[in-house]
């Protein structure tokens, strides 16, 4: 009997399994199958040669406290990805929460009321982007710019176009307060979120259904997996994650602003696929982001410290996008 | 006709991973010449036709165009040498014009250099007339009826210089009077010198039409013949005549308790009032031609087709699906007709795979027990003998046959009473196949009832208990397995007989 398995030489089948090998040949395994990894490296090593201030114990806080916001909308986005799909109407959520739980103070809602509001806005909006993909089938890219419309114009509304300050002073720690006056909340929000997502995704019946859709849905429908069920899922999830980075926006600076997180939807699509989450689905894991939110926070800094023009960047930021789009059609096409 | 033959294919064969699509096949066409190719599903007509069409390129042999060696490089070289196929599926586009569509990239422009729309109607009014079509070449292609559309899909091929044109199975969506029409278009070409390779089911068009018969089986070429003295039933004989019995063991087993009942099911233009019953042990095989419902009706059990009209009853309980889930509850499987876009996660390794439709039973408060669901592919690796080199392989890597096993062993955790089996042997090699049907017998003997859907009549014939043979969304006839031959078959498939 023909069999071209057993034909092909065992060395070339799959991932050569780590026990076997020397430390040093699985290390170069790994960072091959993480090149996220190697750019951080080198963005790092980089930092420290050109800036005496970079390699501090205050300004790497500070990186990670100016990424946390945005790292959560894409630790969220991930999610989605993994199946993929997309939310662009994040940006706008982040918005929106912000300001439904500064309103909601106004009219008297305590500390967890007006937090529960505001992530009820952002699940509400995607449950709304869910049922629409759900029921449309149609592309849901498209479909979450069109809700992200409307949100914005509910931000519009719902602010009259003023700003509002937060009139509860415990809600601005969830943005301004530090853990053991080191380390912000937001910050720990954040990673820690991403470590139990990782979880979830790898260890969960409902994470493994988001790989099986997003690598073929057709076989996972045909295998049980109710898809619908999980992408409302994913949507509702994803709108709630947006709303918590809102939350923390907005308790950072005390007042709304109506389109607070605006870009933070393209921002989170780079930093998950620069982490290695793949934009046809299938493939990536929020650790993985995490990276990717460290990368796009390190370069920023590092342009910052170096007084680099915001021309130049942008032109930086546009370039790394390319080649991550780039590279992830490469992997797409092995 | 001892000249140089227009097209010839000496020793040609097609190898994919894993099977030998054809086989040493040779073949010559003169010009002016109608050729009738005929063979089962799977002869290997298809993968002729696309070699012949520039989309596969063979793995061994030459063809000669004008006694000329020629490679097809591309389909777009295989148009400009002159050999033009109209597909089943007209490829057109639908939003542009007749004329458009038959000038489509090579439009006639005037002296700036922009499309000449006049001139283009003209020409496009000339070809078709020249078919002995009147149509008015400004209209949407989309707005005209598909005999039509195939028409215009003719006249391009005519206008391209077309030495050979190739139909595969050009009449499954026309009528007795546009058929009628399409033979006249043929015999057009003829005069024309145009060689023509004619793919249809339908015999009885190919005795009107051609000139010579080519059967194909199992890849390779049975025989050439001209069609004056030879009947349908030489033709089907031909097609199907095999020596493959030992390829097949089947089994005794004891037919036991109905547990599969389906009642008047009816889906609108797709499955018209089908009623039986599958019993456990049983294997009840569904024949029937390319387009006949058989899939559609697998589909439609395992409530991935909504059903307007008809009940089924799964061991006594009135299945009320909604989703493939619901009938997996009720112990239901399917295995799917394609096992890359429907059956498997290429991606994903073989465990993942194979525990997808148990992933609930497998978990403690939702998280995945890692160890027992590597114990369980283990042991279905162990059992089907799947051979990988560790359940972590991902199933790409895998050979077609044990791909196969895979998505057999995906079900088999789940312990069903109903397996739906959509051509289980598809692109595997005959050793491998052998396996399946051992596989598929010894699961039948521990009292699963499997209804198998087959385009090979040796198999079907060999595998089943019972037969029911589709045609146009109905069941035509039930068969006895022990009884019914391949060419009783192939008459109630073909709707020759009722």
């Amino acid at each position: 009997m023909r069999d071209t398995a057993s034909a092909i030489p065992q060395g070339e089948l799959g991932k050569p399994e780590f026990e076997k090998q020397g430390f040093s040949a699985a290390l170069l395994h790994f960072l091959a199958a993480n090149p996220a990894l190697i750019i951080l490296a080198v963005l790092m090593v980089a930092g420290t040669v050109l800036s005496p201030v970079f390699l501090t114990t205050q300004n790497l806080l500070n990186i990670l406290w100016t990424v946390s916001v945005l790292g959560i909308v894409a630790l969220g986005q991930t999610i989605l990805l993994i199946t993929g799909n997309f939310d662009m109407s994040v940006a706008y959520v982040v918005g929106l929460a912000g300001i439904t739980a500064v309103i909601a103070q106004l009219w008297g809602a305590g500390l967890v009321a007006s937090i529960l509001l505001g992530l009820l806005a952002g699940a509400l909006v995607g449950l709304l982007n869910g049922v629409i993909i759900v029921l449309t089938k149609a592309n849901a890219f498209l479909i979450t710019l069109g809700t992200s419309i409307l949100v914005y114009s509910l931000n519009l509304i719902l602010t009259q176009s003023k700003t509002w300050y937060a009139s509860v002073d415990s809600f601005l720690l969830l943005g301004r307060g530090k853990l053991f006056d080191t380390i912000h909340y937001s910050v720990i929000i954040f990673l820690v979120l991403g470590l139990l997502l990782q979880f979830i995704l790898r260890q969960t019946i409902f994470g493994r259904s988001l790989y099986i859709i997003g690598s073929n849905q057709r076989a996972g429908e045909l295998s049980g997996i109710r898809i619908n069920r999980i992408k409302l899922a994913t949507y509702v999830f994803c709108g709630t994650t947006a709303a918590l980075a809102g939350l923390i926006m907005t308790a950072r600076t005390g007042s709304t602003v109506a389109n607070a997180g605006v870009g933070m939807d393209f921002d989170s699509l780079i930093a998950a696929v620069l982490g290695g989450t793949s934009l046809f689905g299938g493939r990536g894991g929020t650790l993985r982001t995490i990276v990717g939110v460290l990368i796009l926070g390190v370069l920023n800094n590092l342009l910052v410290l170096l007084n680099v023009p915001y021309e130049a960047q942008q032109i930086a930021k546009g370039l790394v996008f390319l080649s991550v789009v780039w590279m992830d059609g490469l992997l797409q096409k092995r | 006709m001892q000249d140089t033959p227009l097209l010839e294919m000496r020793s040609v064969s097609k190898v994919f991973p894993g099977v030998r699509a054809l086989n040493q096949v040779s073949i010559a066409l003169q010009p002016g010449e109608v050729r009738a190719l005929v063979g089962e599903n799977g002869a290997g007509k298809s993968t002729l036709i696309k070699i012949l069409s520039g989309v596969y390129q063979p793995s061994e042999g030459e063809i000669f165009l004008d006694g000329r060696l020629t490679e097809m490089r591309d389909p777009a070289h295989a148009l400009k040498l002159g050999i033009i196929p109209v597909h089943q599926e007209v490829n057109l586009e639908p939003y542009l014009s007749i004329a458009e569509n038959i000038y489509i990239g090579r439009q006639p422009r005037n002296r700036f250099h922009l499309i000449d729309y006049p001139r283009m109607n003209t020409d496009a009014a000339r070809w078709l007339a020249e078919l002995g079509v009147v149509t008015e070449p400004s209209l949407p292609l989309g707005m005209v009826s598909i005999a039509e559309r195939q028409m215009v899909a003719i006249a391009r091929a005519v206008s391209l210089d077309a030495r050979v044109v190739i139909f595969d199975e050009p009449t499954s969506s026309l009528t007795q009077r546009e058929t009628e029409r399409l033979f006249s278009v043929v015999r057009r070409l003829k005069e024309k010198n145009i060689a023509v390779i004619y793919i249809s089911h339908r015999l009885e068009e190919i005795f009107r039409i051609c000139d010579t018969l080519t059967v194909m089986r199992d890849g390779a070429l049975v025989t050439t013949k001209a069609i004056t003295g030879v009947n349908t039933d030489d033709v089907i004989r031909l097609m199907i005549g095999r020596d493959l019995k030992d390829l097949y063991q089947k089994t005794a087993t004891p037919i036991g308790r109905p547990v599969l009942a389906v009642k008047k099911l009816s889906v609108q233009g797709i499955l018209k009032d089908i009623s039986f019953i599958l019993h456990s042990g049983e294997i009840v095989g569904i024949s029937g031609l390319v387009g006949a419902g058989r899939t559609e009706l697998a589909r439609a059990i395992f409530g991935d087709l909504p059903y307007q009209v008809g009940e089924i009853w799964v061991d006594g309980k009135l299945l009320r699906a909604t989703c493939p889930d619901d009938c997996i509850d009720a112990g239901i499987g399917l295995i799917p007709e394609d096992r890359k876009d429907e059956g498997l996660v290429l991606g994903l390794p073989v465990a993942n795979n194979i525990s997808m439709t148990i992933l609930g039973k497998l978990t403690r408060w939702g998280v995945i027990r890692g160890r027992k669901e590597m114990a369980v592919a283990e042991e279905f690796v162990h059992r089907l003998a799947i051979k990988t080199p560790s359940v972590k392989q991902q199933v790409q890597y895998l050979s077609g046959g044990n791909q196969q096993r895979v998505v057999i062993a995906k079900w088999l955790v789940t312990n069903p009473k109903v397996l739906l089996v959509d051509e289980p042997t598809r692109g595997i090699d005959v050793g491998a196949k052998s396996e399946i049907y051992a596989l598929l017998n010894q699961l039948a003997g521990q009292g699963v009832a499997i209804l198998m859907i087959s385009s090979e009549l040796p198999e079907i014939l060999a595998m089943s208990d019972r037969i029911l043979v589709m045609y146009q969304g109905r069941i035509q006839a039930e068969l006895p397995g022990k009884t019914a031959s391949e060419e009783t078959i192939m008459r109630f498939a073909t709707g020759q007989a009722a």
